[in-house]
């Protein structure tokens, strides 16, 4: 914080709140983030309309309806898109509806930090999916929204094989797969506004998919203007994923990660508060 | 003919290539579909040359530093570029020999790429710190219709929020339902206003800001 000319001359409560020394106020802030994570303290959180709606749309598809889920998980959007990622596929494959999960990337390393999800969340396929039948990953596609377009109107000329180079004729999870109007939703974990607003033009109106999304934090502004039209329903960041998760009745690093943001919140929620308040006061002090 | 060139040629190309791909979407027969599917097929691969043609470009600005030793535009400018030039060798040695899914590359990528990415994002939380309690000082009353909201999303973006403050919910769920996406709605509809503007004057010939040439001129 820093020391204004006024805040020297006055030495009341207020003022000195104003100043409070930013570096045992970041050292707070890792012990609460650390704190949950080690100890493993778990919250339940309230799951919001959105999430159970995101739900509900999965839950509620034909038996054996094909979902492809769109990742663009980089490492800088990592612990926000990671918990939504691994919460869906969790949700997607545990379903009785036996849906049939296609995942692509957007970028050349969407695969990679798509393998470190599963391995820090600990996603595993249940004893009665199998790779190639019930999920498959597909790899990732070049050309933003035009590569998008292609392959919902071609779906093998942008992934003929799968990223461990299978074809995709030898892929039962692929068979009928071959256009958007096969497709029965579209989820998408995302950091990107454009990406969005790109699967709207292309997926929902040109082909009447229904999309689902599990953004980050800072992209949820740019999904609710569709949303409940085209978006049929949304987890928001690291919290949507940790409500899914209370939804589901499991509980994984995601709900320690969301202890851990929910600490910080409540701090930054404090130092809010007493900035408000504090402001105010200083205001008045220095009126009279 | 430098102007045929430079300026007629791709002008033609964009006119050609926008009025197949439109027609293809509002009169679908097998002849548009054929040449649509082509372009975007041409544009994906044009994509992926673009990368490659980054990597050049990379090397054509990070090489010359290296080789004079330039202290340009930052101290020590030549250790930088060496140290970017170095990163990328190594990733582009490792992908070619082992293969970009092999579990070296993967092994690169995972402990280096991956933590410094997401470092990078996470040291922001801690300027966000001082921010918040600087930024939510409410001045006036206007500032407190902002700042109100702004604590509810605040808390409600917790996944304990809600649960130790349930009247939130009901509030934020609101904002979200409502207020943001009036706001949205109208961004989002002002700007696909301009971008059919924009897409009817390249059809037409009339936008030339995409060519270089007009860049230069800006420029210059």
């Amino acid at each position: 914080m820093t020391e204004t000319t006024e805040s020297k001359k006055s030495g009341s409560i207020w003022v000195k709140i104003q100043n409070i020394p930013l570096v045992p106020l970041q050292l707070l802030f890792v012990v609460l983030i650390i704190i949950p994570v080690v100890a493993g303290i778990s919250i339940p959180s309230t799951p919001s309309t959105s999430v159970k709606e995101y739900y509900d749309f999965l839950a509620d598809l034909p038996e054996g309806s094909v979902v492809i889920f769109n990742s663009q998980m980089y490492g800088w959007n990592y612990g926000d898109c990671a918990p939504g990622c691994a919460a869906t596929m969790n949700l997607v494959l545990s379903l009785p509806n036996n849906l049939r999960f296609i995942v692509m990337f957007v970028s050349s390393d969407g695969g990679m930090f798509w393998d470190t999800m599963k391995k820090d969340f600990n996603v595993e396929l249940p004893s009665d999916k199998k790779y190639g039948e019930d999920y498959v990953e597909l790899g990732w596609y070049v050309g933003g929204e035009v590569g998008f377009s292609t392959l919902l109107d071609d779906f093998l000329t942008i992934f003929p094989e799968d990223r461990y180079g299978t074809p995709a004729e030898e892929l039962p999870v692929m068979d009928n797969v071959l256009t958007g109007d096969d497709i029965s939703v579209i989820i998408a974990s995302t950091s990107l506004s454009a990406l969005v607003d790109y699967e709207v033009r292309q997926a929902y109106s040109r082909y009447d998919i229904p999309l689902l999304f599990a953004p980050a934090g800072m992209t949820v502004m740019s999904v609710i203007p569709y949303y409940p039209y085209a978006v049929k329903g949304y987890i928001t960041g690291l919290t949507g994923a940790a409500q899914l998760e209370s939804l589901m009745g499991i509980t994984s690093l995601t709900s320690k990660m969301g202890t851990a943001f929910s600490f910080m919140t409540l701090e930054a929620f404090v130092l809010a508060i007493l900035g408000i308040v504090g402001g105010y006061m200083q205001t008045r002090e220095e009126g009279e | 003919m430098s102007t045929m060139y430079r300026r007629t040629i791709p002008i033609g190309i964009t006119i050609l290539i926008v009025a197949v791909l439109c027609l293809k979407n509002f009169f679908p027969n097998p002849i548009f579909d054929y040449w649509g599917k082509n372009f975007q097929t041409w544009s994906t691969l044009i994509t992926t040359i673009s990368g490659f043609l980054g990597a050049i470009v990379f090397l054509a600005y990070h090489v010359p530093k290296i080789s004079t030793r330039s202290h340009k535009p930052v101290q020590n400018q030549w250790i930088w570029s060496l140290s970017s030039v170095s990163i990328m060798s190594i990733f582009i040695a490792v992908g070619l020999l082992f293969g970009y899914t092999s579990s070296q590359y993967q092994w690169l990528y995972g402990t280096w790429y991956g933590p410094i990415s997401g470092l990078l994002n996470a040291v922001t939380a801690f300027f966000a710190l001082s921010a918040i309690y600087r930024s939510f000082r409410v001045r006036n009353v206007e500032s407190l219709f902002l700042v109100i909201p702004a604590l509810i999303i605040l808390l409600y973006d917790a996944p304990i929020g809600v649960t130790l403050f349930p009247p939130i919910g009901p509030v934020a769920e609101y904002i979200f339902a409502v207020i943001g996406p009036s706001a949205f709605r109208g961004f989002i509809v002002a700007a696909s206003a301009g971008t059919l503007i924009l897409s009817i004057r390249t059809v037409i010939g009339l936008e030339k800001g995409y060519l270089a040439m007009e860049g230069e001129e800006r420029g210059a």
